[in-house]
């Protein structure tokens, strides 16, 4: 009965009824959407580090001061057979210098890599070869997908066999790869990155040195003994060295915890857009109870108790911010569609936003409703009827 | 014949109002008796506090001072709630502006204090129909009041006020805002009704013909009985 009829009394009032519930429409709509997104985003990351494996472990030995101290490719190689634990070691370097083709330059990163490199990147070819240990001292480069595309585009059908020029040196490329799909640990953009044998890359600059080396773990629990090992055995060899560790578990625990605060932050946020709605839903509903005071005078005439006139504006108030929840978790969800599309994240259901979302609209009309259902139920009918 | 109870007791009933700082006194001391199924017009002037009686009578209001005992009790011992209850259940009132909910069909509006039992819809349905049905307006069950004349709608509040099968039926000028004819057909309605169902009836009126269509009258002049 009291269902029936708020709906009717609900309806009779669309336009008002829509605007009350928009405040906590778009309230339970923003937070679903965001909560999902960044919960989407977050199990994307996941994936992503996930498809390297999750037995890796990144080192940094980016050297301070004025000689830069270093450590030398065969000093990094050589701990793969010092220190137990690890598979393969990849070390690599960065070149600053200005790669153009053509003599246009292009906006690339020039990486001396190592073969282990691309196994532990799982980087593929689409045609040609990979540059090996062999071509060392070669100047033979692999490119990324975007880098050949770019050369497509200014009417090079094969870029194999073509030359690039990074700073003084020229490089033949024999290798294209695959389009990188990405991993978040993976430490540039392979699509737009030139890949040459590490040993060419040091002659490029004397600034060229190895600042970075990826270990390919035997398990993921080797990675705190490793970690010690590596760390012992830098400062023998170097000892002004500070080597900066990270795995992707640690990053991944960090994305949770963030997360965490992330959800608060917008739970916070939500909860205001949500007061502000209730707030806008119980002047609305002082309005119907003023506008309605003849209606509520008859009904306590033929017999309705003040709780009866409470239940009747309760129901209305929580059936119209109940639907804007039930609103809000829609457009919610396809907001949070359309981001995770935009931004390839790929969408992850998620059931918790949705239902604390409308459990919260709901309580939003309990809690808003109320006191002018209570108003409502206080009137007294002799004052009313009189009238 | 069987003997009659009080439905009404008023006792040295007095009703004040407080407007701003000083106090009006509206009803000065008034003592009557209705009994089960008697037929009271109540008349006077306009101010003279007839609505305050029937106010009272119906459990709207509360006297003052004095007592006002509904069906042998004191109506003081009520509660908010008890007093809603007796209004559903023993008494059934007409106004003079029909009162019927704009947004509500015939039907609805008559099964109205039925809902407030919490009765089974398929009950309410079928003894709003029958009452419907008996004051003559089965046919408006589903339009709302907008779309009935004057005497449709206070036929319609006149089935309302059955719907309870209560003790008192109180009517504060039922005909007032009706024709001559209408009125005389209304009247003769309420008089079949409670002929037949034996109800006590309490009618305020300023018609003259109506008060003589009762079986007593009541006069009230600036808060008192003359
Ligand atoms: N809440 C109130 N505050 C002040 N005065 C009131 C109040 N209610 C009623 N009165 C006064 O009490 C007097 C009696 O009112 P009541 O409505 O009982 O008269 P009535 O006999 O029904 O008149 P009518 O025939 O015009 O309906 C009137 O003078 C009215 O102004
Ligand atoms: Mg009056």
């Amino acid at each position: 009965m009291y269902i029936k009829e708020a709906t009717q009394n609900i309806l009779s009032t669309k336009l008002r009824s829509f605007l009350a519930i928009l405040g906590v429409l778009v309230g339970v709509a923003s937070v679903v959407a965001l909560v999902i997104s960044s919960q989407s985003a977050t199990q994307h990351a996941l994936a992503e580090f996930k498809k390297l494996g999750t037995n890796l472990m990144s080192v940094s030995i980016r050297g301070s001061g004025k000689d830069k101290p270093t450590l030398s490719l065969k000093q990094i190689k050589n701990m793969k057979h010092q220190i137990s634990g690890i598979r393969d070691i990849a070390p690599f370097t960065q070149s600053y210098g200005q790669a153009s083709f053509q003599g246009v330059p292009m906006n690339t990163t020039t990486l001396g890599v190592t073969n282990e490199f691309r196994k532990i990147f799982k980087l593929k070819l689409a045609e040609g070869r990979f540059v090996s240990f062999l071509d060392k001292k070669q100047f033979y480069c692999v490119i990324g997908s975007k880098v050949a595309k770019n050369m497509r585009l200014t009417g090079v059908f094969q870029p194999i066999g073509e030359q690039i020029r990074v700073d003084d040196f020229i490089f033949t490329v024999v290798g294209v790869m695959q389009p990188y799909e990405g991993s978040l640990f993976a430490p540039y953009d392979f699509n737009e990155s030139i890949l040459v044998p590490i040993s060419a890359s040091f002659l490029l600059s004397k600034d060229v040195k190895v600042e970075n080396f990826v270990m390919y773990l035997k398990s993921e629990e080797d990675a705190a003994p490793v970690e010690a090992a590596t760390k012992e055995k830098i400062r023998e060899m170097a000892p002004d060295l500070k080597p900066y560790f990270i795995t992707p578990l640690e990053i991944i625990s960090g994305m949770k915890s963030q997360r965490g605060t992330f959800t608060m932050l917008l739970g916070f946020i939500g909860g205001i857009a949500l007061l502000v709605g209730g707030i806008g839903v119980m002047n609305i509903m002082l309005v119907s109870v003023t506008e309605r005071r003849r209606e509520i005078g008859i009904r306590m005439a033929v017999g309705a108790k003040e709780s009866d006139i409470l239940r009747m504006f309760l129901v209305e108030t929580i059936i119209l911010t109940g639907f804007g929840g039930i609103l809000g978790v829609v457009l919610g969800i396809l907001l949070a569609m359309a981001i995770t599309l935009a931004a390839h994240w790929g969408f992850h259901f998620f059931w918790m936003p949705p239902i604390i979302g409308f459990t919260v609209s709901v309580v939003v009309g309990l809690f808003f409703g109320f006191y002018p259902a209570r108003k409502a139920a206080k009137l007294d009918p002799i004052e009313i009827l009189r009238t | 014949m069987t003997k009659r109870n009080n439905v009404i007791e008023f006792d040295h009933v007095i009703k004040k109002y407080r407007l701003g700082d000083k106090s009006i006194t509206v009803l000065k001391g008034v003592s009557f008796v209705i009994k089960q199924r008697e037929m009271v017009a109540v008349m006077g002037p306009s101010g003279s506090g007839k609505s305050t009686i029937m106010n009272i009578m119906g459990l709207l209001d509360r006297p003052s001072e004095g007592q006002y005992k509904l069906l042998g009790e004191d109506a003081s011992n009520f509660n908010n709630d008890q007093r809603a209850t007796l209004r559903n259940k023993k008494l059934g009132f007409i106004f003079q502006s029909f009162y019927l909910l704009p947004k509500l069909t015939g039907l609805q509006n008559v099964g109205l204090p039925l809902r407030y039992q919490h009765r089974p819809e398929s009950e309410i349905k079928k003894r709003a129909l029958e009452l419907m049905d008996r004051v003559g307006v089965a046919h408006l069950a589903n339009n709302k009041p907008t779309e009935m004349s004057g005497g449709e709608q206070q036929r319609m509040a006149v089935a309302r006020a059955l719907i309870t099968d209560p003790d008192l039926i109180l009517a504060d000028e039922p005909t007032g805002a009706l024709d001559s004819d209408t009125s005389a057909r209304l009247m003769a309605l309420l008089r079949e009704l409670h002929e037949e169902r034996e109800k006590t009836l309490v009618i305020i009126t300023h018609d003259s013909d109506v008060g003589k269509s009762c079986e007593r009258i009541i006069h009230v002049r600036d808060g008192m009985l003359l």
